[in-house]
This record gives structure tokens, sequence and C-alpha cells, in this order.
């Protein structure tokens, strides 16, 4: 059930399905701790109400 | 300060702990009714449920140094704060519907009149500086609908996300939102905020934050009476704070990266400085007149409007579309932006080595 809400969240919102890694590579971003999830806010969103916290979003122009 | 947060610094590791945390570099794709807030800041944060409601918004900024209104201590207290209103969720949700997603009528930034079809809802890998949505990029095309259509861009898009000092609070940017000073005959003074209140709700919304108190400000109209609940010397009380006609027009929104296109609109491409009240007196100036120095006049495409109209870099304007009275670049942006439309030429007067010289500027 996780993973159908998961995969239609990313299909609903394809610029959050782009491969967060690549993007964090091209950006030359990649001074971030391992702790942060990357550009996926569905993941995001996700883990928040798996782990029962609240969800934080810095949003950072890098360009 | 993106730095610290990014790395995880020791200073706030143990709150981001209590979070999960995303960070999002790009704007393309982004949900426009989850994501509300002032786009020019190049570092936000937003605080959520799970199930999208907003708890608030950090970032502030106010000038063209970025970071003078960000510090750790006031992240903390923005995040303490933002955790404690999960911790009362669900029981807190109707005093945080105002924050919340709201639909809008183009539901990501790609879809907007003006960045449709140049971007995408992904970048480009191969190309990512030029395929990005730039999040001012969505205050930019939100106006330019407004003046394509030639109708008047209102105070309420231009003077976006006010600080509170242009209702005289002056709010410590080490603290979550502490008055530090409150200027005198000021809206603020008048309600009767003092130095050291802490604000607690504003027009009932929890306020996490010197950019919570943006928000409802953003919102709030000329007129309108907001109900204000702080801590004064650890007892809560409150206040009603009235915002007077053209209370946004205290901010000056000239630090703004989408400021550049409102120049393209109103000045033809120029940049333009208030002229110091030494040189006035030099250039024989009164203190009350217009006189706004050419710091930059725009040398490519619609930005060289200005400089093929004649103007250079060191002339001073002194009248503009009939205005001679003393104002910033701001209003005068405002005033091109209220009172003419696209295609319309205006006479200004410049002063240039000691001599006035009328040039008609077309507008876009």
């Amino acid at each position: 059930m996780r993973r159908t809400l998961l995969a239609f969240l990313l299909l609903a919102n394809p610029a959050f399905a782009q491969d967060a890694t690549k993007l964090q590579q091209a950006l030359k971003d990649t001074d971030v701790h391992p702790a942060w999830i990357y550009n996926d806010l569905a993941r995001g969103f996700a883990e928040a109400k798996k782990a029962g916290k609240p969800l934080l979003v810095v949003l950072r122009c890098v360009t | 300060m993106d730095e610290q947060v990014a790395r995880r610094d020791p200073q706030l590791a143990d709150l981001l702990d209590r979070f999960v945390c995303a960070r999002v570099v790009q704007a393309n794709g982004l949900d426009l009714a989850l994501f509300r807030y002032d786009f020019d800041l190049t570092w936000a944060v937003l605080f959520f449920n799970a199930d999208r409601t907003v708890y608030g918004r950090y970032g502030t900024r106010g000038g063209k140094d970025g970071g003078e209104l960000l510090s750790v201590s006031g992240l903390r207290a923005s995040m303490q704060a933002a955790h404690a209103l999960h911790k009362d969720y669900p029981g807190n949700k109707s005093a945080l519907a105002a924050k919340s997603p709201k639909e809008q009528a183009h539901t990501t930034p790609e879809q907007l009149p003006g960045l449709k079809p140049r971007f995408k809802a992904t970048v480009d890998l191969a190309a990512p500086r030029k395929t990005c949505v730039h999040c001012h990029m969505v205050h930019e095309a939100q106006r330019k609908r407004l003046r394509d259509a030639g109708r008047p861009i209102p105070d309420e898009m231009l003077w976006v996300y006010p600080l509170p000092s242009a209702i005289g609070l002056d709010l410590d940017p080490e603290a979550r939102a502490a008055v530090r000073r409150v200027v005198a005959h000021s809206p603020a003074a008048k309600a009767g905020f003092r130095a050291k209140d802490e604000l607690l709700r504003l027009n009932g919304q929890p306020i996490v934050s010197v950019a919570d108190v943006q928000w409802v400000l953003h919102h709030a109209r000329d007129g309108e009476v907001l109900k204000a609940h702080f801590l004064r010397d650890g007892k809560e009380t409150h206040l009603d704070l009235t915002l007077p006609a053209c209370w946004r027009r205290k901010d000056d929104f000239s630090w703004r990266t989408s400021t550049w296109d409102l120049r393209r609109m109103a000045l033809g491409g120029l940049l333009l400085d208030e002229l110091p009240d030494k040189e006035r007196a030099r250039r024989g100036l009164s203190a009350d007149c217009l006189a706004l120095l050419v710091r930059h006049a725009g040398e490519f495409g619609a930005h060289a409007v200005a400089k093929n109209a004649g103007f250079r870099k060191g002339d001073v304007l002194v009248a503009f579309a009939g205005q001679t009275s003393r104002q910033r670049e701001c209003d005068l942006i405002a005033h091109a932006l209220q009172k003419t439309k696209p295609g319309d030429k205006v006479e200004v007067t410049v002063l240039r080595n000691g001599k006035r010289q009328t040039l008609r500027l077309p507008l876009q």
C-alpha cells in the first residue's frame, strides 16, 4: 500500500521523480549531510508520516 | 547559514533529529498550492505535518545582504515552536488553516504565463542552470501577467511579504518573534507594543518566526485590525493592531531579485539610488524634491530601453511622468506600474553635467 502511494506521488509530480543524486552532482551541491532527503518531497512526506515527525523543507537556490 | 544547516551543524543537530528533513533545490514542478512563501528568498524553510498542513515558515531578508536577518538561534527557536505545534496537532488544526495549502490558478511555476513553455517540470541535467526555474521567477510571472494585460499592479503584489518594520516593529533575528524596538508614532507604537514583547499569535495564527509575521502582514489589507497575542513579563496578553492606509509603502522592495523585471517595465532598465543629502545640496537640489541617481543603465535587449532613449549612468532624475517630489526608486516603480500602460511614453527630466534635459522613456 505504501509503495503504491509513493509511486503515485512520484508520478503525480515528475519534478521530484528525477534522479536526485544526478541532480545534486549536476548542481555541484554536494556538501550536504546524507541524512537530508534530496529534492524528493514525496519521500519527505512519506517518511514524516511513517516516523510521526514533522517535515522540515529547506528551499535553496543553488544555481 | 545554508552550509550550517546542510552539514547538520552541531548547534542544530539535536533539533534536526526531531524532524524529517528535505532539501529542495529547484522550483520546477513545485506545488504552488503547498509552497506559498516569499519567492525572492534564496534560502527558506517550511515546516509541515505529513498531511501537508503548514506549521510555519522561516527565512527573512531585507536588503542586498541575504544573511543579516537569519541566525542559528532564530532558526532553533522557530524549529522548537514548529515542533511544539506538531505535538499539539491536530488540536490546533483550525488555527493553522490560514497558513496551509490553497488552490492556485497555476499548479506549478512552469505553467505560469511567461515561463511556459520555456521551462519544464524537470531540470535538464546537461544544462541545470539554464533550465532551473528560479523561485523569484514566480513573482515576476505573476506581475508580468497583469502588466501585459494593461492592468495596474497593486501594492499587494509589489510590497510583498513586508518586513514588520513597515508597521514600526523591529523584531530580533536571534529570537522567534521578539520585539527588539518599537518605532515611535508607528502603528505598532499606537497599538501599544513594547520592546521585549514576544509574539505568540497574530490574526489567530500561531507565530513561529519573523517570516510568519510577514506571512500575516502579506495577506492583510489597509485598515484591517489584527489581534496580536504576546507574552509580556511572562504573562500572555493581547492588543489590536490597526493597519493604516498605505502601510506597506514603508517597506522597500528594491533589494528583491524580482525587482529587476519591474525596472525593465517601469524604468526601461535603469537602476536608481537616492541621491544623498550632501550631493543634493552640492547640486542645488532641495531635500524634498525628486533626486534619483542612475547607478546602472541596462545594456541588453528589453533592459536597454532607457539607454537607447538617451539615459546615461550618472544622470539624476528630477522629474518622472509629472512626479517631482522626493521618492525612492520603489515608489517611482509603483507609480509607473499603477498609472501607465505598456507602450506609453513618459517625459523624464534628468540633471546631467549641471544642466536639465528632458527625455522620453518608452514603458513596457
